[in-house]
């Protein structure tokens, strides 16, 4: 009597033999290969249109933020895997590997940015971001992007211009509060364009105290800030009337300023600092983690952004 | 930091005597009460008509950058505190001014005698003959639209005191003088910003002016020619030599070519014009110099004083180009729509609206392997809501495994995608394939190795250290050519290469067995024998080949402990088999090529 066995058998007993051992730490695979897939796991090299697959999604002048759909990155990681695994024993071999790569994926991940630090964070599986298309990433290059959940610094994992204007920046952690700030460059003079409800296109001073070089709440201390509307040149292309600009000081201001006005007390109300662009961690109590953890509509995230200078 | 609104100094630029003279008193001392006094002369000098590049601290915007400056105001910083009053009558009027220029509002004017430097009959007293300065010549429109007022120049200037401690100037003394202009930079537009002398000439700036509250997209050479009708016009209307005087003043002008550019054009009258000289940049450039405006403005009833030049000496001066963005920084970020990615698009009448599921996904065509186009799902790797992780230890191996079905019936190819991705950017980097070719491999021959030595090890109650590289170290030295027990190839099996999938499912079955564990043939078929054939299991002792092992080893270990883990070794085998071959009678084997490939239930 013969008896032949089936290739199945076969199988079967190295799948046995491939399952029976526990699992290795990965201290045998290649830094490289996870240095790679680090990049890969913070869309390094990933095409434009599979993070914003619509133009609509990202229209000019808008940031959006994101999660990291880490089962979607986990697929491309599967995919450059694969690109390794010519036959079953090599599948078998990265089946079984699989939760040790991704734990060390994992880790390579969070060093991929210059001076990028290996953090372990309470939620560290949870990646957040934001796209941020508009002039300013254009204009002013070299932004600074900071972002903190309950006062805890997040570590940046990714910052890059993936175009002139498109900015993408990637945190680990859920933020609940985030700063975009100005480049610094030094002590500059100017005015300030229109916020809220003034008329667009028109030019503005926030009326600081010569003594202490504050703005000034009209009422004191919690109204709103005292601005005063720049005046023109009639018939000159952004000529400043600055004849104009003394009278309405001395006239509207006279409280803060006094009669008089000196090139000293205009220079400081000419200063400008970096701008800071807050998110998150309203008066209402409604923060970024907020929105980003539980439910929200379009009118909350709309009701984030508020200005601060 | 401290601001100061002027710094004027007690004693003024010019030749000065200093006079001495000493009286005693107290004591009598008759003719010699009074010593003689002395007489010194003391010249203090001051930038007039030029300055050296070190008297700048800096400037802002960056001398040839280009940047959003449209809400920013030029200024210059210079380390000498007082210099902007020290031709001053008054610390009410500094004889300094910065002035920002578009291009084409003015022509600079790098090297002409100093005298020539001022406007005609307006030149300083004691302005040596010989000396060379740098000046700019300004239209009177210009200058009325866009020079300070008399009374305005105070306002422009100040004095700041900084601690330079924690700089790199630390060596200054902190204070330094600070210019502002009165201009803001329009968008899209090249200036030049002059830091010039008005001294001797403060009657020329022009009135406050007019009060607008927006700014005033009107330029001065939108006066001083109208460029379309220039264009239009003029070749056919006008004898060029009527407008087009040779410059009196092009003996020192180092920018001619606008001459023979309006020349040029001029005489091929009666022709389209065509020629870049005439549109507005460079058209700009014969404002002022060598075309003969009162005659032209004559012509087109345009007042002529408008059209007459004036010159102030530049001190310093630099160029920047204000780019494209309007308005500041706090501007654009105060403008920004924000939202998650992938939300609903706030309605934009002017666009369509995407199609875009609250989950993120939207509806893009696809063209399926068929060749079918239809819609289907994709959602990039940012979402608007938080998606759980899967757990590990299931990866894809085709990207078919990552396809979904969206619950309208359409597909959903997020993760196929995301999978294709990367696969042909793994692909595309060949580093990286055989760097992970390589580790594939080295994984699979150390764990091999693990599986079939460890169960030895155990047996025999060896106490050794025991680690995952000591079964590595071990099992190489084994199973390589050379190792312990004489022939691999004989006594453990061909270590590599293997098989692929392939041949596995055709070769001869406990060949099969034999290279997938790494064993020998005649090992596999000893421990299956024909028992197994039979259907009874007789487990019996079996020789591995590792007589040597003993010598090697050096020590009284004996093999009882290794025969009796090998029966037991053996023996879960065989019933493993016995299992599988009755499923294999039976027709109940599980889908084996299903679990391998499949991946994920």
């Amino acid at each position: 009597m013969s008896f032949v066995f089936g290739s199945e058998f076969a199988l079967n007993a190295a799948l046995a033999a491939a399952t029976a051992q526990p699992t290795l730490a990965i201290e045998d695979a290649s830094v490289s290969v996870c240095t790679w897939l680090g990049r890969l796991r913070v869309l390094q090299g990933v095409p434009f249109e599979y993070l914003v697959p619509d133009d609509g999604l990202l229209r000019p002048e808008t940031i959006r933020f994101f999660y990291i759909d880490r089962n979607w990155t986990d697929a491309a990681v599967d995919g450059a895997l694969a690109a390794g695994a010519y036959g079953t024993r090599d599948r078998l071999t990265l089946q079984q590997r699989h939760g040790a790569v991704r734990d060390a994926v994992d880790a390579a991940e969070r060093t991929q940015r210059v001076g990028g630090v290996n953090v372990t964070s309470p939620n560290a599986a949870t990646i957040t971001g934001f796209l941020l298309r508009s002039r300013a990433v254009s204009g002013w290059p070299g932004l600074h992007v900071r972002a903190t959940r309950a006062g805890r610094p997040l570590v940046v994992l990714r910052m890059e211009r993936l175009a002139p204007a498109v900015l993408i920046v990637m945190f680990d952690d859920v933020p609940d509060a985030m700063v975009i700030e100005e480049p610094r460059q030094g002590i500059q003079f100017g005015v300030r364009t229109a916020r809220n409800a003034e008329p667009a296109g028109s030019f503005w001073l926030d009326i600081r105290d010569p003594a202490t070089g504050v703005e000034v709440h009209n009422p004191t201390p919690n109204g709103p800030v005292r601005t005063e509307r720049v005046p023109f040149r009639k018939g000159s292309a952004g000529v400043l009337h600055l004849t104009e600009l003394r009278r309405r000081l001395t006239t509207n201001h006279q409280t803060v300023v006094g009669p008089t006005l000196t090139s000293a007390e205009l220079a400081l109300q000419l200063l400008r600092y970096p701008y800071q662009q807050r998110f998150g961690a309203s008066p209402a109590g409604t923060g970024l983690s907020a929105v980003l953890d539980t439910l929200y509509t379009t009118a909350d995230i709309r009701g984030w952004l508020r200005a601060e200078p | 930091m401290t601001l100061y609104s002027y710094l004027f100094p007690q004693v003024r630029p010019g030749v000065h005597t200093v006079t001495t003279d000493q009286t005693f008193t107290g004591v009598a001392m008759g003719a010699q009460d009074t010593v003689p006094g002395r007489t010194h002369a003391i010249e203090i000098t001051a930038p007039r008509y030029a300055m050296g590049a070190s008297e700048v601290f800096g400037v802002f915007p960056p001398p040839n950058g280009s940047g959003p400056f449209a809400a920013r105001l030029a200024q210059i910083v210079l380390r000498n505190r007082t210099l902007p009053w020290e031709r001053s009558s008054s610390a009410a009027q500094p004889w300094l001014a910065l002035v920002v220029l578009a291009d084409g509002e003015a022509t600079f004017r790098p090297d002409v005698v100093a005298a020539e430097a001022y406007s005609v009959g307006r030149v300083p007293t004691g302005i040596p003959n010989d000396a060379r300065a740098a000046c700019v010549e300004v239209p009177r429109k210009v200058i009325d639209d866009t020079f300070p007022a008399a009374t305005e120049l105070e306002l422009m200037t100040h004095v700041r005191q900084v601690n330079t401690l924690d700089t790199e100037y630390a060596d200054d003394d902190g204070w330094v003088s600070v210019l502002v202009s009165n201009r803001l930079p329009q968008p899209s537009t090249s200036y030049a910003a002059y830091l010039i002398s008005v001294e001797g000439q403060t009657d020329l700036l022009p009135g406050a002016g007019q009060v607008a509250n927006d700014i005033d997209k009107h330029w001065a050479f939108d006066d001083l020619l109208d460029f379309a009708v220039a264009e239009a016009v003029w070749p056919r209307i006008v004898d060029p030599n009527v407008f087009v005087q040779p410059s009196p003043r092009t003996t020192h002008s180092t920018q001619s070519f606008a001459a023979h550019d309006v020349r040029s054009t001029m005489s091929s009258t009666g022709t389209a014009v065509d020629s870049g000289a005439m549109r507005v940049p460079s058209a700009a450039k014969f404002v002022g110099h060598d075309v003969d405006f009162t005659k032209f403005a004559d012509h087109f009833g345009l007042n002529p004083a408008l059209f007459e030049t004036f010159r102030f000496p530049v001190l310093a001066h630099w160029e920047f180009r204000c780019s494209d963005e309007a308005g500041d920084f706090a501007g654009y970020m105060n403008h920004l729509e924000d939202g998650l990615l992938g939300s609903a698009p706030i309605v934009d009448p002017r666009a369509p609206v995407v199609p875009v599921t609250p989950t993120g996904h939207v509806s893009i065509e696809s063209t399926d392997r068929r060749g079918e186009t239809g819609k289907v799902w994709f959602r990039g790797a940012g979402t608007p809501t938080k998606v759980t992780r899967e757990t590990a230890g299931h990866p894809y191996h085709v990207a078919d495994q990552a396809r979904r079905l969206g619950p309208d019936g359409r597909e959903d190819v997020s993760y196929a995608a995301a999978f294709e991705l990367g696969r042909l950017l793994a692909m595309s980097d060949l580093q990286f394939v055989r760097a992970l070719r390589d580790w594939v491999r080295r994984e699979f021959v150390v764990r091999r190795n693990n599986d079939v030595v460890n169960p030895y090890f155990t047996g025999l109650h060896i106490n050794l250290p025991y680690n995952v590289t000591l079964p590595k170290l071990i099992t190489n030295s084994m199973l390589l050519p050379g190792g312990i027990g004489g022939d691999p190839m004989t006594e453990l099996g061909n270590p590599l290469p293997i098989h692929e999938a392939d041949a596995l499912l055709r070769a001869n079955d406990i060949d099969v067995l034999a290279t997938g564990l790494g064993l020998s043939q005649q090992v596999v078929a000893r421990a299956l024998g024909d028992e197994l054939m039979n259907g009874t299991v007789a487990p019996g002792t079996v020789d591995l080949g590792l007589n040597s092992f003993e010598e090697v080893r050096g020590n009284t270990v004996t093999f009882t402990g290794l025969e009796a883990s090998l029966d037991e070794f053996i023996g879960e085998f065989n019933d493993m088999a016995n299992t599988m071959g009755q499923q294999a009678r039976d027709g109940t084997a599980g889908p084996l090529l299903g679990r391998m490939l499949g991946g994920r239930p």
